[in-house]
């Protein structure tokens, strides 16, 4: 091994040169290059022989850092990863490796920010594919956040069951953590299960975890609507059977159909009995 | 004096396995007829809140074992040690109670970001002395030794004054921190820069070995790339024997990360190093040599 010298570079420059390097979406030599520096500046400062020279080296890393990053992407978002083919996928995720360096130490997150810049681009970059893929790109993330977030015990049907009115009335409601309500202005049912262009008509998706399934489904149903927005704060039964029973008295005369009370409540009954059947709530 | 217990042979935990090995934990009808005798588990991937990955580990860590095994410590890196890394790792840590806790000799983030990678570092007093002062800091907090791993490399700083052995024996010198022998990456890196592997293994303290890691590799042509997409090849065998007969029975395990095969293939494979161990550790004391200590069957009845 060759001794030290005074002319030895300190770790933070080997550091920052090589990282800059390895790092570089063009690969070693042209990034060398962009530095006003030839392949021979690597050669005083990593050991080649004639197998591998210096630069070819490095570019082991720079290959390893881009495709172990693009294979956990593709991954994490098949579908965007299908929508936009696979070279548009790597030229998305170029660029998105060089607005967004991935600065956590879990690999888990390395996809965090990507529906964040497929929905707004840094200035002098034109926005990717179609108009919905942002969307598709939030959901899928959400799939992936929701499968391994905290835990909770779901609330039981039984433990509703034999509650007098009262003791129903004042009983919390706390959906589980492991959920996420989003709104889309696209339906993204039919590309999500792999075909076409979506409905550009606004969606609002329920996308949660049961068990080890992360599950989405779209909420149709304005009044379910109201009690799921009702329900992401601290809430009781009956502030959310308030909330569906103020959705329809704030409808339009003519809209409205005749109020039915015990239907209405029926209804909102339904409506949580889902809940509680999808393990969407969270036990006391 | 044995520093770290011979817990037997173990595979690395890859969610492919996470089903098989609990029903097949559970079917042994005793600890010695388990096909495992203890799991590493990837830290980062189960500093999270909850899911299928925390229960499954629940679940295991009951049965046998557990070893954590980190690739972001990123102890070699001029950046400051990473708080909320160290913060999730210690508290993991409380949780799985391991046998142990690893991570590699590298560096793998600059400028507050991350490659998600395992470079090399230069060998040089100033790099060792950066390293020894952080793995200080790390065993502190964390409040036990750390096992340091050998990556495998595809370049070498031409300012190092010192072998990747020297180094790492220096190391252990300077911070009572344990190794994680990672044979593969020692036959990787031995091809790679044409120096030889058997002065690899006798370059190192013998007590300091607590772990060995057994994997597959690719043959790019130019140099061999440590990919964990393939069954161990026979050369990393031959240097498993010649590092049992080094520093006898220690814990070891089966890495495969990518194609990852059915379960019962990567147990094939950790029996196959149960059985070399025993061969090697048998042959040994016939031979009249010092006592053996840990021997793969031993392992087993540990557990």
């Amino acid at each position: 091994m060759p001794s030290e010298t005074r002319q030895a570079p300190s770790l933070r420059d080997v550091q920052e040169l090589l990282y800059d390097l390895m790092t570089a979406p063009s690969g070693v030599a042209p990034a060398l290059a962009a530095r006003g520096l030839g392949r021979a500046a690597l050669d005083g400062l990593i050991a080649g022989d004639e197998r591998l020279g210096a630069v070819a080296r490095l570019d082991i890393y720079a290959n390893m850092y881009f495709f172990r990053i693009l294979d956990v992407l593709r991954e994490e978002f098949p579908r965007v990863s299908a929508a936009l083919g696979a070279d548009a996928f790597h030229d998305l995720i170029t660029d998105y490796l060089l607005a967004e360096r991935p600065a956590h130490p879990s690999l888990r997150e390395v996809g965090g920010r990507l529906p964040g810049f497929l929905r707004a681009p840094p200035p002098g970059q034109v926005r990717r594919g179609p108009p919905w893929l942002a969307e598709l790109a939030a959901l899928e993330r959400t799939h992936r956040e929701l499968f391994d977030a905290r835990d909770a015990e779901p609330l039981a049907l039984a433990a509703l069951q034999g509650l007098t009115a009262e003791a129903f009335s004042t009983l919390p409601v706390r959906l589980i953590p492991a959920q996420r309500v989003l709104v889309h202005a696209f339906a993204l049912s039919r590309v999500w299960q792999g075909g076409g262009e979506p409905e550009e008509c606004p969606e609002t998706l329920l996308v949660w975890r049961r068990g080890t399934t992360v599950h989405h489904r779209a909420v149709v149903n304005d009044a379910e609507s109201a009690m799921l927005r009702r329900a992401l704060e601290p809430a009781t039964l009956a502030d959310l059977c308030q909330v569906f029973g103020e959705l329809f008295s704030e409808a339009p005369a003519a809209e409205a159909p005749p109020r039915d009370d015990g239907a209405l409540a029926r209804e909102a009954f339904q409506i949580l009995a889902r809940w509680v059947d999808d393990g969407l709530l969270a036990g006391a | 004096m044995r520093r770290f217990p011979h817990l037997g042979h173990g595979i690395g935990l890859r969610p492919p396995h996470y089903q098989p090995l609990l029903q097949a934990l559970r079917a042994a009808p005793s600890p010695a007829e388990r096909p495992v005798d203890w799991v590493e588990i990837i830290s980062e991937n189960f500093m999270v809140e909850g899911g299928n990955p925390r229960a499954v580990l629940r679940r295991l860590r009951a049965e046998i074992p557990v070893v954590m095994h980190g690739v972001s410590l990123s102890v070699g890196s001029v950046d400051p040690l990473d708080e909320r890394y160290l913060q999730a790792l210690a508290s993991l840590a409380d949780e799985v109670e391991p046998a142990w806790i690893s991570d590699h000799l590298c560096w793998s983030s600059f400028g507050g970001h991350t490659g998600h990678d395992l470079w090399p570092l230069p060998f040089t007093e100033e790099a060792l002395e950066h390293v020894a002062s952080r793995v200080h800091v790390v065993q502190e907090r964390l409040r036990r030794p750390l096992l340091i791993e050998n990556v495998s490399s595809y370049l070498q700083f031409a300012h190092s004054a010192l072998t990747e052995w020297e180094f790492l024996s220096a190391l252990v010198a300077r911070t009572g921190c344990g190794l994680l022998l990672d044979v593969n990456n020692v036959f990787v890196s031995a091809h790679n820069h044409g120096f030889a592997a058997q002065a690899f293994l006798d370059g190192v303290p013998p007590d300091s070995v607590g772990q060995i890691h057994l994997a597959g590799h690719r043959d790019e042509g130019t140099h061999l790339l440590d990919t964990h997409d393939h069954p161990v090849c026979d050369g990393v065998w031959e240097l498993y024997r010649a590092a049992v007969a080094r520093f006898g029975g220690v814990a070891t395990l089966i890495e495969r990360d990518d194609d990852i095969p059915p379960l019962e293939e990567v147990v094939a494979e950790s029996d196959r190093a149960r059985r070399l161990e025993h061969e090697v550790l048998a042959a040994r004391q016939a031979a009249g040599g010092r006592a053996v200590t840990g021997t793969a069957e031993a392992g087993r009845h540990a557990v």
